[in-house]
């Protein structure tokens, strides 16, 4: 089987819903045996619960503590022995309950979550990977990171490029212990994520109140997008099933983009 | 089962041996009925008859010559009725029995234009009316890491490579509307006659190197280069042909996704 997970042990962190909850799921269907984690315990429970077979663990995982993070992996690594892929998807665009301009606080915020706390998780981890000379580490970026077209972008588009250059330093420095790192951009999944921001747009702007938010989605993104269609959240699942398998073992250090060609630069 | 080609038809070039045989394999693995087309028809009658069942098509295919190309081609389209994945693989150095990357001659520069880059565009056009028509195609280009930055292997084969990333690219944004995915792969170094070819003549060159074996002469280069310490094969590339043809990969276009181990890493 391409990309065969079976007994591999991967922890998914943000995985109570949208992305992640994607990437939870196809991992399970190849195979792997998947630690659910999120800030909500609840979310974490619900999403564990889906998934087939009996591997699945969910876990209360807070990035931005370490406290959070040490009990999350001493958890899961007590119960399974070892863990074999990390995929850091936890993230936030802004301070919670945020307007689209962007406060000192709404920084703080972001790069707490989208880089410190993908350094916590990997730095967690990296010892006992390094130690077995094996793991997969897959990082969640954005198109953000790479451009400011469509968005301008502020913290968000910079905390996301901070993601792929760690992705590229760390590959190198683990290289030589079997350890491939690499990221994946989506473009634009139809998620919590984005429908709370169009709300929050649309709140703001008179034009499009009352309009439905997808459809607002839609018309923004799809003409941006050369194969004309948005992402799901098992486009992304899919491309990380590949990265953290076998079969792209020699893949490293790379940051492919799921972005439906919206972002294509050299 | 991710990457499923069952049912698909694929055309590679150059699948007479190396990186493009490897590629071959891997589709007929994942299911697809597959073209070994190559300059050399016998190398291709033979990786053809190594894939099981009746599932691939043998035939000659020579880039460099639009006549050639159409014929290929058309024996394919009336074989099977239509074509999902095109594989641009076929791919040379210099011209034959030259030192690769130490003083490209002008006939190294037209050897490999013509081959690497026209080859892939006469390929492209010969299925591109038929992708839109259909509206749907996989194109997978065969660049190198050569194609990304200043390395030895200088001169026409990494501009050459370079202008293979470039067309990618913007066939992606043309073909995008059309559902047709275009990406290339940029291998890192495998061993295969290309380099058996290029290491045997630079050790001709350098009696240092004459000494050691050809293949620790390849290693000893290439692995500290490699963050992860191991070069690569056929099959790791095929693989990635292979994920970016199938639809678990349909919203990826436009990408070039370096399968190298590490050697290049930029922004």
């Amino acid at each position: 089987m391409f990309a065969d997970l079976t007994d591999k042990k991967a922890l998914v962190t943000g995985a109570g819903m949208g992305i992640g909850r994607g990437i939870a799921h196809v991992l399970a269907q190849q195979g792997a045996d998947v630690a659910v984690t999120d800030l909500n315990a609840e979310l974490a429970a619900k999403v564990a619960s889906e998934l087939t077979g009996p591997g699945a663990l969910a876990l209360e995982l807070d990035v931005t503590s370490g406290g959070s993070v040490k009990r999350a992996f001493e958890e899961v690594l007590s119960r399974w022995g070892h863990l074999d892929i990390l995929v850091n998807n936890a993230g936030v665009s802004s301070a919670p309950g945020r307007g689209m301009e962007e406060r000192e606080e709404d920084w703080d915020v972001t790069f707490e979550v989208n880089v410190k706390g993908m350094v916590r998780c990997c730095e967690a981890v990296i010892p006992h990977m390094k130690e077995r000379r094996y793991g997969k580490i897959v990082n969640i970026a954005s198109i953000s990171a790479h451009s400011a077209h469509p968005r301008p972008g502020g913290a968000y588009g910079v905390s996301k490029a901070g993601v792929v250059r760690y992705t590229k330093g760390l590959a190198k420095a683990l290289g030589p212990y079997n350890i491939n790192v690499n990221a994946v951009s989506p473009g634009a999944v139809w998620t919590h994520f984005h429908q709370e921001g169009w709300q929050r747009r649309q709140q703001q702007d008179p034009k499009t109140a009352g309009k439905d938010p997808y459809q607002l989605f839609l018309e923004f993104y799809e003409p941006q997008f050369p194969l004309r269609r948005p992402q799901t959240p098992e486009d992304i699942g899919k491309a990380v099933a590949f990265l953290a398998s076998d079969d792209a073992r020699n893949i490293t250090g790379e940051c492919l983009r799921v972005d439906s060609g919206m972002i294509i630069d050299d």
